[in-house]
């Protein structure tokens, strides 16, 4: 089987039942066609970098599955039918997954969720010193000068 | 063309011989959901730093590019700097 990766957008201002509606309709579309989800992550509502049909936020749920994949087309058409995703991507994480190891998988990626919060502090806070370095590179702004004269 | 502009050395006695990133600390991932490590390696205006700059190699410099253009399909970075939102 295949391990997918799917991020998929839906619009923000959804009532949570119809979030988990969705949610569970697209996890049986997995799960009736011979796949297994691995993990499913709420990211909830995020502000987007640039707007998508109009919008300015959404609400993201990422879904982590192995199956076969004549499968992940089959979510991709359900994401599509849909007028409430607004955007979808699918990335393949892995060509070959043993059935085995998924039960591993799946109990691994429910304890890194209970450790995401705790690694998340540590990250910012190593993110905020390499900021101090990367400090010196204001000539970015020079080359983006150099390049655009005729933008903005 | 190439006469008329005077010489400036400005990018060829930097050689910046800065080491990358990914192979001083094999412990960081690259990965298109972790967008606060992406930023670092994009301009104000959204656009990829180059190499020469960064100081990556080419194989993350790679795979940064690929991860950079994965996040900015799902929207969590920006194409270009010029949205009014």
């Amino acid at each position: 089987m295949r391990r997918y990766e799917c991020i998929y957008i839906l619009k923000p201002d959804l009532p949570t039942e119809t979030i988990e509606e969705l949610g569970s309709r697209f996890r049986e579309v997995v799960e009736q066609n011979g796949g297994r989800i691995i993990n499913e992550d709420h990211w909830g509502i995020k502000s987007l970098a640039y707007e998508v049909k109009k919008l300015t936020r959404g609400y993201y749920i990422l879904l982590d599955y192995a199956a076969e994949g004549a499968v992940a087309t089959e979510l991709e058409r359900n994401f599509k039918m849909l007028e409430d995703v607004i955007r979808f991507q699918t990335i393949l994480q892995d060509e070959a997954v043993s059935e085995d190891s998924l039960d591993d998988l799946i109990r691994s990626a429910k304890e890194k969720v209970k450790a995401v919060p705790a690694a998340e502090e540590e990250s910012s806070r190593r993110s905020d010193r390499d900021r101090d370095e990367d400090s010196d590179e204001d000539e970015d702004s020079d080359e983006d000068d150099d390049d655009d004269e005729k933008d903005d | 063309m190439a006469m008329m502009r005077p010489q400036r050395r400005k990018r060829r006695v930097f050689a910046r011989r800065k080491v990358c990133k990914f192979c001083a600390d094999t412990s960081l991932a690259i990965d298109y959901k972790d967008v606060r490590t992406l930023k670092h390696f994009t301009t104000e205006r959204g656009k990829i730093i180059p190499r020469r700059i960064s100081g990556n190699c080419a194989k993350h410099q790679r795979s940064l590019t690929k991860a950079i253009k994965q996040a900015r399909a799902i929207a969590l970075l920006p194409y270009s700097s010029s949205y009014t939102m």
